[in-house]
This record gives structure tokens, sequence and C-alpha cells, in this order.
């Protein structure tokens, strides 16, 4: 509401000076909000439309060696399910399996935080293994891969996938077969 | 000159009126980054964050203890610890079945067994000079692989240093299970607390009110949402197990009303209708969820608006999502509906906190921490 309206509307008639300095005194208490929802609504709808830009392969690094790798994508959220296939898996090849090219995958992780994670969480010894804690890598695997967040066992050669597990819908025998027989 | 007042005043009404309805200014405070301590590291973000007073906020550090710190200077300001013996309590006071009986840690050479915890500090809320903390005693048997049912839940009041002043069971009920990760609120002057839960089933949403009756706390009623199955897109992901949908939520007082958010919608807990629902935008194949929230109030304590974060999926749901693209702090007119304000986040926040007139939340970036703060003024 306008204050001519706000004027009408009181049916008050004033001399223009004094009409000014009303007009100016409410439009200064008016002036001192920041935002109102008009704007901020039209603010909030408008999205920012992003153009996508050639990036280079994040895994191009991760997978550079010879011969098979098996790339662990771990979901730092493990559910019920699949933690005790991983744990067990987890323990199998870091006692059992030296001779397989074994990097785990994890979400970004403060680097004070990621060898106690490792040992609290999975028992893995630091020392012992691969580990990549890095948000890109991670993001760029499950979406390409369309692992729907879920934690699995990658095997590449020569930067080529030829196999695939899910710690959701296996066991650790499958899991460890997997490994030795691909 | 008399009408010349009037109209002033008239005038000065209005802006005030329009003002505390509509209006919102917003100051984004410089960030603080949080000291490194030594040991007792905050291990991952909070969902969770509260706050003490204007310059102490809380939250649960990984289930293990209660983390206050100062977000005017980053500093770590005190950790609680329930100062007992639990399994000597528990000995005690537990008549255990041999299916749970208490399991010596010491005994068992997997080094699996040592370090985890066998039991966790569930939820925790300080008022005045006291912590209460809700604690889940599970077994190490059935922990190891099966991390979330309890069969001990306690609610246990300490001081501020640990020392425990009372202790209470929560008498677990054939109906109801709660899961790690359930949000809860609790009332210490009414002995009452309202939880998340789900029916043995899994296919039942529930939250459940408990209150202490004969020496422990009850469940006295309980409350079905079936409408969490409701998918908000036809092909979205089957929602085949709605238990998970019922993990990490938060309530909230509205003035007289309770609202919680199940990590997904913000929902009226009366009504038990959404107030806020999830989006998905398929122009972009985005879905956005709403995580947690803090209801602001004017000076009447009438609550005004509603500010919550919101984070950002692309391309697929993920069944178990960790990571989002973008995370944004809206705030919302609860009259009107309408965006206040919108604020672009950082990818990995916490939980969002009201402490007085500013919202406060801990942002990661690289290897540090840091509060944000952006203070508004009805």
């Amino acid at each position: 509401m306008t204050m001519p309206c706000i004027l009408n509307a009181l049916n008050l008639n004033f001399r223009p000076m004094k009409k000014i300095i009303i007009l100016l005194m409410v439009s200064v208490l008016f002036g001192n909000n920041s935002c109102n929802i008009s704007e901020a609504e039209s603010m909030a709808v408008r999205e920012e439309v992003k153009i996508a830009q050639p990036k280079p392969d994040p895994l191009k690094t991760l997978l550079a060696s010879e011969g098979k790798i098996f790339v662990n994508v771990v979901n730092s959220g493990l559910c019920f399910r699949c933690f005790p296939v991983f744990m067990y898996a987890a323990e199998h090849f870091q006692n059992e399996a030296d001779n397989k090219n074994i990097v785990y995958v994890f979400p970004s992780m403060r680097s004070g935080l990621q060898a106690d994670f490792l040992k609290e969480n999975f028992n893995l010894d630091p020392q012992k293994i691969q580990a990549v804690f890095d948000d890109e890598i991670y993001k760029h695997l499950q979406q390409k891969y369309g692992l729907n967040g879920t934690s699995d066992l990658l095997c590449f050669e020569n930067q080529q996938l030829i196999g695939i597990v899910a710690y959701q819908r296996t066991n650790v025998d499958e899991i460890i077969r997997f490994v030795d027989n691909i | 000159m008399k009408k010349y007042l009037l109209c002033v005043l008239a005038a000065l009404m209005l802006t005030g009126c329009l003002r505390n309805h509509n209006w919102l200014n917003f100051q984004v405070l410089p960030d603080v980054k949080l000291e490194k301590i030594s040991s007792n590291h905050i291990k991952s973000l909070p969902l969770y964050l509260n706050a003490i007073n204007d310059s102490l906020v809380y939250f649960l550090n990984e289930f293990e203890s209660v983390m206050i710190w100062n977000t005017k200077t980053g500093a770590h300001s005190g950790t609680i610890i329930p100062l007992m013996n639990i399994p000597k309590f528990l000995k005690e006071e537990v008549n255990l079945s041999d299916t749970i009986e208490m399991y010596d840690l010491k005994l068992e050479k997997d080094p699996f067994f040592k370090t985890y915890p066998n039991y966790y500090l569930h939820n925790a809320f300080i008022k005045g000079e006291l912590c209460h903390l809700i604690v889940f005693v599970n077994n190490p048997l059935i922990s190891r692989g099966i991390i979330t049912i309890p069969y001990v839940p306690l609610l246990i009041s300490t001081k501020l240093n640990g020392e425990v002043v009372e202790k209470s069971f929560i008498k677990l009920d054939s109906n109801i299970l709660f899961t790690t990760n359930s949000g809860c609120i609790f009332f210490p002057e009414e002995k009452r607390l309202i939880t998340s839960a789900i029916s043995p089933n899994f296919y039942k949403v529930l939250t459940a009110t408990l209150e202490y009756r004969d020496s422990q706390y009850s469940m006295v009623s309980y409350k079905k949402f079936p409408q969490f199955l409701d998918s908000i897109r036809n092909d979205m992901i089957k929602w085949d197990k709605p238990y998970q949908l019922i993990a990490n939520c938060d309530f909230k007082m509205a003035g007289n009303d309770l609202l919680f958010s199940n990590n997904r919608d913000i929902y009226d807990h009366k009504t038990g209708k959404v107030i806020i629902p999830a989006r998905f935008t398929p122009e972009d194949d985005t879905i956005r969820f709403i995580r947690t929230f803090v209801v602001i109030h004017n000076s009447r304590g009438k609550p005004k608006f509603i500010a919550y974060t919101e984070s950002t999926y692309p391309d697929q749901i993920l069944e178990f999502t960790t990571l989002a693209d973008e995370n944004n702090l809206i705030i919302r007119s609860l009259k009107t509906g309408k965006v206040v304000k919108k604020f672009t986040l950082g990818t990995k926040i916490s939980g969002l906190a009201l402490q007085g007139n500013q919202l406060v939340w801990i942002e990661e970036n690289d290897d540090a921490l840091y509060f944000k703060r952006i203070k508004f003024k009805l």
C-alpha cells in the first residue's frame, strides 16, 4: 500500500509540504528493511544454469597401474547389511591377498581422522592398505557405474571395468571368489 | 496537528507490523575456525547442533561424548562423558537373560570387540546446569554386524562435569523399536520425551511419546505416519525400506506445536501433514532433501519463520546418500510459506542451531572446521 493510498484511506487533507514530510518519513522507515518476500522469492527461484566443462578423468591416476586393480568404493555410513560382509572381506584382503592390487576409495575426510577411521571402523591398518579419501573420485565412481550410493567392489583391467559386486547383495565367500577368480 | 500525529503513528504501526511479519534483516558474520584439539577430535559433522547460550553450542561426538564449543572464539569448552561404570550398573540393576548377558570385552581376542563401544549416547539435551542423556546399551555379541538394536535404554542426567545426578530406565515396548539415529525431543520439566521409532515388522513408521511413570520411562502413546511411504516422484527409487526414512529425525517446537523433519520433509506432528516437502525438479533432474531446521520466534514467543538446510542431489536418487552436491540454507515465513532468504552453503555441513538471534552451523573446508554464523533481526 503506497502512502497516497494510506492518506486517501484515512481521508486526510494535509497541505502539500506536510504531505511530503510524511511521505519522506514513511519511505525512510520502509527503506530500512533490506529484504522483502517478493525479491527474496524471485532470488530463490532463480536457479543458476551451470554449463558443464570437460574435466580430466579423475580415475586416470588411480587406475594407472598395469594388471588388474580392485577398487573398493566404500560408503562411510555402511548399513548393517553390508557392514559384516565388508569387514570380513577387508580382513581377508589385508591378511591373505597381498598379491592383489586393492585400493579403497572413501569420501573425503580430514587428514587427522583417516587412520583412526580405518582402524576403529574397519580394523584396517593404514600402513598395509591403499586408501584414497577423495569426494571427486568417490562421486565419479558412484555416478559413472550407477552404484546408487552403495558400497561395491569393482575390478578394472587396462582402465576398463571388467567386474563389479555390491556388498549389499552378496556374502563374504562370493567376494573372495570374485577377487580370486576374475 | 492531532491528525498529523495520528497519521505518523498509523504509518509507524503499519511499518512495525510489516517488519514483524514479513521482514528479516541478515548479516553474515565472519567465520570462526574451530581450534584443533590433540585428542578427542570431532569425528564427523554433527547432525544435531544445539545452543546453550549466546556463546556456546553442544553436540554429540559420534555417540561417544557431548562436546561444548564456543562459536565466538572457536574454542573447545568442555566434553561431557557420564561418569558411571555402565557394565557394573547393568550387572547390579538389570536382570539379564542368557542371550543378552553382559560380555567381558577383555576376553575377546578380536580387536574389533575391544574398540567397539558397548553403549552409545543416543541424544543429549543441556538445560541449565544439567545434561540429560539418552544412552543405549548394546550387547557386543549382537552388535557385531547388527549395530542398531539396543537392549537397555537409559535416561541419565549429569552435571556438566559428567557427575551422574539421576538415572532411569526406558522401558522397551514390544510394539516399537528404537534405532540408531532416531531423533528425539526431551522435556525435562515434564519428564516426557518424544522419539521416532519403527514397529518390529519394519513397515510402520512411528513417533512414540514416553513419560516417567513408576520410576521409569514408558510409552504412553504412539502415532503412525503412513505418508512417509509416499513417493515424491513416481519413478523414484521404490521405497521398500521405509525404516530408513525415519532415521535422523529432528524435532523442534514452533510455539506450542511440535514439528519434525525425517531428513527429507518437515512435518507437523499434530496433524501429520507435510509442511515443507522435499523437492524434485524435473528440469535439472535434481532432488532436494531437507536436513535440519530451526524455528524463529518473535519477542512474544510466536513462531514466525522456519530456517532449514536443504541438500541437493543430482541425476539420480541415491539409496544411501552421503554426499550432497550443494547445500542451501533457506528461510521461509511460516505465515505465507514464502521464501524470505536463501544462502548457499558448503558441501559438508553440520545441523543448524539457533543461538539467540543468529543461525549457526559448522562447515568442513579442506582440513579445517569453521563455525558459520548469520545474524538476523526481526
